[in-house]
């Protein structure tokens, strides 16, 4: 076992899903059936793939760390593959003067290809993958709270385990009565894993593309899982129609980068790296420090190298493009993760998406795939230049408060938890747009498993209470100690709370990286002009959706779980769920405390893994905007690099205690405040929520309604769109008006042709081609004679002619 | 060609006779509606065949830097035809069985 | 050299060089005498010989696996036979060939008694052994031998169902009508061993580059001659134009299982006996000029053959209504479309041109390995339908397929499909693969007689939709003309007669075991697994054609 099995693992890990679908798919053919113990067959199958999967994706884990390559390793070590260090992708940092530290280990990464599609001399498509730690953890996160989800689901659907299943939520005057649905729900979700993990391993970006695409396809199927529901079929339908719109953008940038690079391919594949031809993105970056600064560095190797004066690092990134070309790519994949990660304005989908079962959501709305936006984000990260970071920022700073707001009034605890998703999403953009790469994917990994733990102890209370809405419910918590307490541990790393400076849950930490480097935007290289109330902006927006979620999640805890019910009847029956579905609940709430901690007595945790994965690239700077619309200057020109508008710092390793020390007080102290706002509100009844919102009934409206963003959107898209039906439709009908006329003459022109060109010649011509070819093949027939002495007179005579023809020729 | 006859016995003499043997049985295989007497053509072919090769690889006639190579391929060659007959008589007699005769054209049902 | 030491180090090079190389032929050679064998014992021959006769088959195709990639030339029994990379694929292409086939022959039985069994077996291993030894000659000798070893048994094979009177005339032309064809051939050889005096063939090569340019009329004419007689026992076997006859005859009235046999190895064994006799003409290191004349005769002699068989085969088969003769009529065309890639191969020695040889030779193998997979598909569904049914009638037996059989109907709708060429299936790498040497050879050499066979092979690919697509409807379109009974058994089922209305008579009965419709199924799929995996054969390929230079 050594680095050469690494995408086999992997690869395997991946298709066990699939190879899950296929069985219950055509489970039926072979006698698999929905009811009784028959029917939980589904469950144990595809469970046991995505567990074999994790067990694989363990392994593979612990295979990069046991053999963790060195350069002595890398260079000497018998592996069919080269394992490339992300340094040699790009520069090292160039931090002259500066105080931050670099850390010196490089991250290393493995690519290669599986399988070619199509190849011409120019262009290369195919199957890729792209392994590095950031991969692997990936990788086993989604496995291990896939394969709780699935335990979790076994048990929460067993009532379409039945060939009756009741249904009366799709209209208050009848009841519906269908065949369950159990396999096709493990169905569904087995694809979904084989997708996800497919975007996961992709090595280039038209494979995350197809993959993303998959993965909004499955995305459909569970939220539109229950097909009577009118409900759930719009929302299927709408999150589908909103991810197109953020697609559509990241196909222009797609088409865009590929312009500008020449390939799609993250990396060089193993196989090719002598190839400057096949130079992937990231390695086309060598030899520059930045796109932007626009100063190239000397090449470190000797000027008679091969590889300075390779053609890859001269033509590509084309120097005929503008560097303007690099923003419109950056923000043309931006745009899919807005789509897909549910930001502003293509949020909407989200809240609606509550109308799939909770599993569904606990496992597609909150861990996985609303996290491929911010996965995608993070791998291409190093081509993003500052002026898409920017932007990448502001929009989540919008998206982050805006759904905090939406979320402090909502009443179904789904929604709550689904504005939660939306406003954490909105932290993790913002951690990208302000450089925090490894407080990103942290917070990735971390708020998926407090957010799945969430949402399955979200479904339970509903099966408790009998209701979705946290103003009916009430008191469960002596009902339902288990599923109470691991609400209350996921909702504790939901806000950060911890200990300052000496321990927390996992929330506190990923938090704190991002609050860190948001901290930090404006500080080490100021910004200039009219963006210099940018960082302070952020920092303000930051800060205020921790006391805002602080608020909101004990609000949602304290209404369900304390206090006395309100609606007593559904509450009486209240109890703890089986086992199956608070194990992985017990599950994610150990890894929600865990995470943040590295392993006692070494430094070995998820930090250091990611940390070997992050990008090392220098600060992007981003220049005046006259150079927007100006080329690649070299370094023999004599322009040099202009006064930076804007930087965006690199995120050290560990940031100087001058800034670790106010941020974690006011982060802690922010959640703190929050949470005691809540608590006051809700517990001791200090202040009374109702006065609060009579005093500011215009906010309270804005946000209960989402501010009006559906009426917006359908005012401002829809209706136009109708009115421009309408429209044509009037215009159409005085355009019938001469077709019409114009058709009668056609048409009388075309039987004429028909009759007397088509008929006669046309098909009379291919009528007497076809007929010769059948006619001669009937008479060809008549050669065979059938009789053996005509046989060989034939032969005879064939050979004499050829014979005496020769004769000829040769005298 | 005639005045051969009256010259001593060279290769070409062979090589006449061998040519004159398989025009023969070329003939004979074309115009016998007898299987049997087919078969007796396509020995007489063999054999014609059979005497070119000794002729040629004969070391009496040219110096030949074949060795013996030209008689030992017409001792295969013997054998492959005693077992092409043997095998073309077992066929006959299948043939005989079904059909009463031996005669091929009666054979016609095959055709088209 | 005295004797004894020569004979000692005979043995010596027998022992160490010769035999190790030969070990698929002794293979076979030990698997029919075993099979033989074991007829003696009473328990022992209790074992199907069919059996054993694809246990035999594997040994064999896993042994010639051994030298596919690196077999050098080396020249084995005394210069009898040569072995490198192009005779071990050909080897393993026959195995396979053979393996499927004694798998047919176990599922479908078409004898009843265990001895008949093993006569079969011990034919085809024979006939088998012929063909290895086709591909691997050296020398005259070896020619005729091989071509006989491969003949005779097929003969006899053919008469394989003795309870049909058309199966004895079958094999009698065949046999008499080989024959012919065999005893010309050896005239030719003899007139060739006698214009160079020599048998070996690399030998006769350098013989005839050395005596050509100063050659009389005469001996040019007998040349000529000879080489004519050469190529009318090879056309024979590859079933060209006017040496056809045989074919259809031999196709209709013999089992479908020897169909394939015929189809494959023998026309296979053939083109590579072809290759084998152009390619020691294609020494490049002396003047190709010298040879240019005997190339050129025998491209327009390949050319002729070759349009004349496509066209022929294609346009024969539009009025047949037995489906094992359309079969036949189809084979003919693929045979003379495969005499094409030749003619590149004498232009590609021409110009010496080691790359164009090289893509000839190789679209040639991959064309019969891909071949094998379609024809094995249509004759195994033959096999179980037609002679069940002792009736090939196309109506009788095709008509409805897609609704009593799906699986077997779709699969044999995609091999049919592929056997006419349409992407994504595998005919159409075979098919892509033969016009791209073409034109490599037309852009190589700017004869513009390439053109005219790329034009050729364009017409006769549209001409044989015509009757492909013919089959395609009666399987999906056409309801069906007799009343429809499936039966499992695994013996064939004698057919009734009656009349029922509008329907014609005959009561249908099919054999479909589930290991034939695997096998249906697999081949079926085949055609789009090849097709997308067809890089990895076809490196195979190049690599067996580059060891022939």
């Amino acid at each position: 076992m050594n680095f050469d099995s690494l995408p086999h693992l992997l690869t395997l890990a991946t298709l066990l899903p699939l190879g899950s679908y296929l069985v219950l798919l055509f489970g039926p053919k072979f006698g698999l059936h929905e009811k009784g113990r028959q029917g939980k067959f589904s469950a144990t199958v595809a469970t046991m793939a995505i567990f074999l999967s994790f067990a694989l994706s363990l392994l593979a884990l612990g295979i990069w760390v046991w053999e963790t390559p060195n350069s002595e390793n890398a260079a000497s070590s018998e592996t069919a593959l080269v394992i490339q260090t992300v340094s040699d992708s790009y520069q090292q940092p160039f931090h002259a003067g500066n105080s931050k530290e670099v850390d010196s280990q490089p991250g290393y990464f493995l690519s290669g290809r599986y399988y070619t599609l199509f190849q011409t001399k120019h262009l290369w498509l195919g199957l890729e993958y792209y392994i590095d730690t950031l991969t692997l953890c990936m990788f086993c996160m989604i496995t291990l709270i896939a394969g709780c989800i699935h335990l979790y689901a076994s048990s929460y659907m067993e009532d379409e385990l039945t060939d009756n299943y009741v249904d009366d939520s799709i209209s208050p005057f009848y009841r519906l009565t269908r065949p369950g649905r159990y396999r096709r729900f493990f169905q569904y979700l087995s694809l979904f894993c084989f997708s996800m993990l497919g975007l996961i391993l992709s090595g280039n970006l038209l494979q995350s593309f197809i993959f993303w695409e998959l993965v909004g396809l499955c995305s459909y199927f569970l939220i539109g899982f229950y097909i009577e529901r009118k409900k759930a079929n719009q929302a299927a339908s709408k999150a589908f129609l909103v991810n197109r719109v953020g697609d559509f953008g990241m196909l222009v940038g797609l088409a865009v980068l590929f312009a500008y690079f020449g390939t799609l391919s993250f990396a060089t594949p193993s196989e090719q790296l002598s190839n400057p031809q096949t130079a992937g993105i990231f390695n086309q970056l060598k030899g520059r420090i930045n796109p932007s600064t626009l100063v190239e560095e000397p090449p470190t190797q000797l000027p008679n190298d091969a590889e300075a004066a390779s053609p890859a690092l001269i033509s590509y990134p084309s120097p005929s493009l503008p560097y303007w070309v690099l923003i419109v790519g950056g923000l043309g994949l931006f745009c899919g993760c807005i789509g897909k990660s549910a930001q502003f304005p293509l949020h909407i989908w989200l809240a609606d998406a509550m109308e799939g079962p909770t599993p569904v959501s606990a496992l597609v709305h909150s861990a996985t795939m609303v996290a491929a936006g911010v996965y995608l984000l993070g791998r291409v990260f190093p081509i993003l230049p500052s002026e898409a970071l920017l932007i990448i920022a502001l929009v989540g700073a919008v998206t982050l408060l805006l759904s905090a707001t939406m979320a402090l009034v909502a009443t179904d605890i789904k929604r709550i938890l689904a504005f939660s998703t939306i406003s954490q999403l909105g932290y993790m953009i913002v951690a990208i747009g302000s450089g925090a790469w490894l407080g990103a994917m942290f917070h990735l990994i971390t708020h998926a498993f407090f957010k799945s733990l969430l949402f399955m102890g979200a479904g339970a209370t509903i099966h408790a209470a009998g209701t979705n809405h946290i103003t009916e419910m009430g008191g469960l918590r002596k009902k339902c100690p288990y599923t109470a307490y691991s609400m209350l541990i996921g909702c504790l790393a939901l806000c950060g709370v911890g200990i300052p400076f000496l321990i927390g849950f996992s929330g506190y930490y990923s938090k704190d990286k991002i609050l860190e480097q948001v901290y930090t935007l404006g500080i080490a290289s100021p910004w200039t002009g009219l963006l210099s109330w940018i960082p302070g902006l952020l920092w303000a927006a930051a800060l205020g959706g921790t006391v805002l979620t602080g608020f909101y999640t004990f609000r949602m805890w304290l209404l369900a779980f304390t206090g006395q019910p309100k609606d007593h009847k559904t509450c009486a029956k209240a109890h703890d769920p089986s086992p199956m579905m608070y194990g992985p609940m017990f599950i994610c709430a150990f890894f929600a405390i865990t995470l943040g901690w590295s392993l006692p007595f070494s430094s070995f945790g998820l930090t250091s893994l990611l940390k070997e994965a992050a990008p090392v690239n220098a600060a992007h700077t981003a220049l005046s905007s006259s150079t927007l619309t100006g080329e690649v200057v070299l370094r023999s020109s004599p322009e040099v690099a202009k006064e930076p508008l804007f930087t965006i710092e690199s995120e050290p390793h560990h940031h100087l205690p001058s800034v670790t020390q106010p941020v974690i007080l006011l982060a802690t102290g922010g959640s703190l405040l929050g949470i005691l706002l809540a608590f006051g509100c809700y517990y001791t009844y200090h202040l009374k929520p109702s006065e609060i919102t009579q005093s500011i009934p215009f906010l309270y409206a804005l946000f209960k309604e989402q501010y009006y963003l559906e009426s917006i959107f359908r005012i401002l898209f829809v209706t136009p769109i109708l009115i421009l039906g309408t429209f044509a439709k009037f215009v159409d009908r005085f355009i019938d008006f001469f077709l019409e006329k114009i058709i009668s003459i056609y048409r009388a022109f075309a039987n004429w042709w028909e009759l007397f060109i088509d008929r006669l010649f046309v098909d009379g011509l291919l009528g007497l081609l076809a007929k010769g070819f059948l006619e001669t093949g009937y008479s060809l027939r008549y050669f065979q004679t059938g009789s053996l002495r005509t046989y060989l007179l034939f032969l005879l005579g064939t050979v004499t002619t050829v014979l005496l023809i020769l004769q000829i020729l040769l005298t | 060609m005639f005045d051969l006859l009256s010259q001593p016995v060279t290769l070409t003499h062979y090589l006449c006779i061998s040519a004159f043997l398989f025009t023969v049985g070329l003939l004979c295989m074309i115009t016998k509606r007898n299987a049997i007497g087919v078969l007796i053509g396509i020995e007489l072919v063999l054999n014609s065949a059979n005497l070119n090769f000794i002729a040629f690889g004969s070391p009496y006639f040219q110096q030949s830097t074949s060795g013996i190579d030209g008689q030992l391929i017409a001792l295969f060659v013997i054998v492959l035809a005693a077992s092409e007959a043997a095998v073309a008589l077992a066929i006959t007699f299948h043939f005989y069985q079904k059909y009463q005769t031996i005669d091929v054209d009666q054979g016609q049902d095959l055709k088209g | 050299m005295n004797l004894f030491t020569t004979i000692l180090r005979f043995l010596q090079t027998t022992k160490e060089i010769d035999l190790p190389l030969f070990y698929p032929e002794v293979c076979l050679v030990v698997g029919l005498v075993g099979i033989l064998f074991f007829q003696l014992f009473r328990y022992v021959k209790e074992i199907s010989p069919f059996l054993l006769m694809a246990g035999v088959f594997f040994i064999a195709g896993l042994f010639s696996c051994f030298g596919l990639e690196t077999q050098h030339r080396t020249e084995i029994f005394s210069g009898l036979l040569v072995v490198d990379s192009f005779t071990c694929f050909f080897r393993f292409l026959f195995s396979l060939t053979g393996f499927f086939l004694s798998l047919l022959l176990y599922l479908n039985n078409p004898v009843s008694s265990k001895s008949a069994e093993a006569d079969i077996a011990v034919l085809l291993l024979g006939a088998t052994l012929g063909t290895f030894l086709m591909v691997s000659t050296n020398h005259l000798l070896m020619i005729f031998l091989s071509i006989e070893m491969a003949s005779i048994p097929s003969y006899l094979l053919v008469s394989l169902r003795r309870s049909q009177k058309r199966t004895s005339e079958g094999s009698l032309k065949y046999a008499v009508y080989g024959a012919v064809a065999s005893g010309i051939l050896l005239y030719g050889l003899s007139l060739l061993f006698g214009l160079f005096k020599t048998a070996h063939l690399p030998t006769m090569a350098n013989e005839i580059i050395r005596l050509f340019p100063a050659m009389e009329q005469a001996e040019i004419m007998l040349f000529s001659i000879a080489g004519l007689m050469v190529i009318v026992g090879l056309a024979f076997k590859v079933s060209a134009f006017p040496f056809h006859f045989w074919c259809p005859d031999v196709f209709e009235s013999a089992s479908s299982e020897v169909n394939l046999f015929l189809s494959i190895s023998s026309k296979g064994a053939a083109l590579a006996l072809f290759i084998r006799l152009i390619a020691p003409f294609g020494i490049f290191e002396t003047s190709p000029e010298i040879l240019n004349q005997i190339r050129y005769f025998l491209s327009v002699v390949l050319a002729v053959l070759g349009v004349l068989t496509v066209t022929f085969g294609n346009l024969a088969a539009y009025g047949q209504t037995s489906l094992k003769r359309l079969m036949a009529y189809s084979t003919i065309a693929h045979a003379g479309l495969l005499l094409l890639p030749l003619i590149v191969l004498l232009t590609a020695l021409d110009i010496s041109s080691k790359e164009l040889a090289v893509g000839a030779v190789s679209s040639l193998l991959i064309y019969l390995g891909i071949y094998l997979f379609l024809n094995l598909g249509m004759f195994a569904f033959t096999a179980a339908v037609c002679d069940n049914n002792e009736s090939a009638n196309i109506h009788d037996n095709l008509s409805g397929l897609i609704y009593r059989q799906p699986t077997i109907a779709i699969s044999i709708v995609l091999i049919l499909f592929g056997l006419i060429g349409i992407p994504p299936l595998s005919g159409f790498v075979a098919k892509f693969a033969i016009f791209a040497a073409l034109t490599s050879g037309y852009l190589a050499s700017g004869n513009i007689l390439f053109l005219f066979l790329l034009l050729v092979g364009g017409i006769n690919t549209v001409i044989s939709l015509g009757y492909y697509l013919y089959l395609i409807k009666i399987i999906v379109w056409t309801p069906s003309t007799t009343r429809p009974t499936v039966t499992h058994t695994l013996t064939p089922a004698t057919p009734q007669t009656e009349t029922i209305g509008t329907y014609s008579t005959q009561q249908y009965h099919s054999n479909f075991s589930r290991g034939l419709t695997a096998l249906v199924t697999l081949c079926g799929s085949s055609t789009l697994i090849l097709f997308l995996f067809w890089d990895t054969i076809y490196t195979v390929c190049l690599r067996a054609a580059h060891s022939l230079f």
